[in-house]
């Protein structure tokens, strides 16, 4: 597998070390996104995260621009499932998908701030909400490749009927889950949990048929796993002014292109 | 207040007669759609929201970043994402696309079916119910210049705050339709802009005086919006013939292209009422596809030459209607013939109006 070099997006200059320079200016500067997502992209970088805040500019917006304002960089979006409905959240990524081709991953992020949480409404714990990242990965993923109208019932989400008519049956953009930790949320083992179908008419109950303490599996999956993307060789471009910062990563990408190729870095 | 011109994009070459060619995002034809909408003079254009379909924000900023001065109108259901981060995607949005250029219209949703899709099982009055407690959170977040705790009937935040606000002055305009008394109410409190579908004249008047009555009670005023379906041709005669022609297209094709909805819409009822009643009310509102449709949307028609149009255009403008949506049966062609003939005639009788 090839490496990625993935860098940040920024709708203003604004880093442990320039928050003064940001102070005065506006926390949305057109002008500077796109600046930033070419250098990254002249620089030969394959991607930008685009975070997740509950008090700053929203992300697929943001992600959107980042797109527009380049020819290949692609975005990784961070998402945090509680506030979209799993099937609308899945055609908007779609969506994006539809008009950058390819360019568009996700990265789930189950929350880990309870005040950042509460901020936009989401009042859980821990545990909680990775229960519910789990069932709308399942939704998400049957929104975007269920061929049939599906219903689905689970401890946060209910849906009856989801279709999205666009280009059914296909994957959705590419997906990077997040790892999940957390031996007390009970979650390290229910990474594993598989979801049974229930009838082929497409009727999902959530029923967790989960691996036991003994790692043994009890049931086998019926549905493919998602595909996992590896993590990121590196994470540049969080430095002071990121403009220029990731235009100098331009050489030390190259040059771990090289030695990647050469096989000292594999 | 000036006039206002809207229009209709959508991800694909749909409508009643073309077929619904359903789910297809065409990046191409959007484009070329939006800049059509450029050219031919109007002002904004209104993007849907369906539950299988592409999702509007999305959509809005490509048509943004393909015009240049076009305004766009992002239809949303409120109950499916957080108040606080549509309020931040909309002032984000505005930022991002030079300011001044967007808006935001809310459906409370009027097809069960379709709301059960993205996971909603409340009852209409609720719904309603919901939207007002959204609308006020929309405007509290871009007001607010400091945290806010909130805790509603449907929402609870801690300490909610935006960094991003609307990017002009004249702020981020809330759009809202609905013919229920529940949507009366809420709309005169929460609504910039009130939309309505084409009924007759007399019945216009008559809900834009109970609306300005309901909008008085809370100190507030509305601005109206009119949408509606012009059929053109040459003659009379010819838009007559043309929209027979559109009704047997429909009719071909409604079977396969309008599955069976659950409406509580009070609005499409009103529709239905007055299809019943009669196929053609005041000179030239057409209810032909009103009627083989079914309970729906923006379905009434005004049917004549370019002239006889925009002067039925300009009687909802006397009885009070500040906006005009209007969206085509031949979708693209429309706007683009549209530009030619009927816009020009629009803005020149809005000036002598004003």
């Amino acid at each position: 597998m090839s490496i990625e070099f993935i860098g940040i997006a920024a709708t203003r200059a604004h880093t442990e070390t320039e928050i003064e320079k940001a102070s005065g200016g506006p926390p949305v500067n057109a002008d500077y996104l796109r600046a930033l997502a070419r250098a990254h992209e002249d620089a030969g970088f394959d991607r930008v995260l685009v975070a997740h805040s509950s008090g700053g500019p929203d992300g697929s917006i943001v992600a959107d621009q980042v797109l527009t304002g380049t020819d290949r960089l692609g975005v990784l979006l961070a998402h945090r499932p509680g506030f979209v409905a799993p099937t609308l959240a899945a055609r908007t990524f779609a969506t994006l998908d539809a008009f950058h081709p390819g360019r568009v991953a996700l990265h789930v992020i189950t929350g880990g701030d309870d005040a950042d949480q509460a901020r936009d409404g989401d009042i859980t714990d821990k545990s909680t909400r990775y229960r519910r990242t789990d069932e709308f990965l399942d939704v998400l993923r049957l929104e975007w490749e269920s061929t049939a109208p599906f219903d689905y019932d689970g401890e946060f989400y209910q849906v009856r009927g989801g279709l999205h008519a666009g280009t059914p049956g296909r994957p959705g953009p590419g997906l990077l889950r997040r790892r999940l930790r957390g031996r007390d949320t009970g979650r390290g083992r229910a990474r594993r949990r598989v979801r049974v179908l229930g009838r082929a008419a497409g009727r999902h109950r959530r029923t967790d048929r989960r691996t036991d303490r003994r790692g043994t599996r009890r049931r086998r999956p019926v549905r493919p796993r998602p595909p996992v993307q590896r993590q990121p060789a590196a994470h540049p471009g969080r430095d002071r002014d990121r403009g220029v910062a990731a235009t100098d990563y331009g050489n030390l990408i190259r040059l771990v292109r090289a030695q990647a190729l050469t096989g000292i870095l594999a | 207040m000036t006039f206002e011109l809207l229009g209709m994009v959508g991800t694909r070459d749909a409508s009643e007669t073309h077929g619904d060619h359903y789910g297809t995002i065409d990046a191409d034809y959007l484009t070329r759609f939006a800049r059509a909408h450029e050219t031919a003079g109007f002002d904004r254009v209104l993007i849907g929201y369906g539950a299988t379909g592409a999702d509007g924000f999305a959509v809005a900023a490509h048509v943004l970043n393909a015009t240049t001065r076009l305004k766009v109108l992002i239809a949303h259901r409120p109950g499916f994402v957080a108040p606080t981060l549509v309020a931040r995607k909309l002032a984000t949005l505005d930022h991002l696309t030079g300011g001044g250029r967007v808006a935001i219209h809310h459906i409370s949703g009027g097809d069960e079916a379709d709301q059960k899709r993205d996971g909603d099982f409340a009852d209409h009055d609720r719904r309603y119910a919901r939207t007002a407690e959204f609308m006020s959170l929309l405007r509290r977040v871009w007001e607010a210049d400091r945290p806010f705790d909130h805790s509603g009937e449907f929402y609870r935040v801690e300490g909610a705050f935006s960094t991003v606000k609307p990017a002009t002055p004249e702020g981020i305009p809330l759009y809202f339709g609905g013919a229920s008394p529940a949507a009366i109410e809420v709309g005169a409190r929460h609504a910039d802009v009130y939309m309505l579908w084409g009924e007759p004249r007399r019945r216009i008047a008559e809900r834009i005086a109970a609306l300005r009555e309901a909008a008085a009670a809370h100190g507030r005023t509305l601005r109206f919006s009119l949408s509606i379906r012009p059929i053109i041709a040459d003659t009379e005669d010819a838009a007559w013939e043309r929209a027979e022609r559109i009704r047997a297209l429909t009719a071909e094709r409604a079977g396969a292209s309008h599955p069976y909805r659950m409406s509580t819409s009070v609005g499409s009822a009103r529709l239905q009422q007055q299809a019943a009643e009669n196929e053609r009310h005041d000179e030239r509102l057409w209810y032909g596809i009103t009627a083989l449709t079914g309970p729906g949307g923006n379905s009434t028609a005004l049917v004549g030459t370019a002239e006889q149009v925009a002067e039925a255009l300009d009687g909802y403008r006397r009885v009070g209607v500040d906006t005009i949506l209007i969206r085509g049966f031949d979708p693209l062609e429309d706007v683009v013939d549209w530009g030619r003939r009927l816009v020009p005639l629009l803005r020149a009788n809005a000036a002598a109006l004003v």
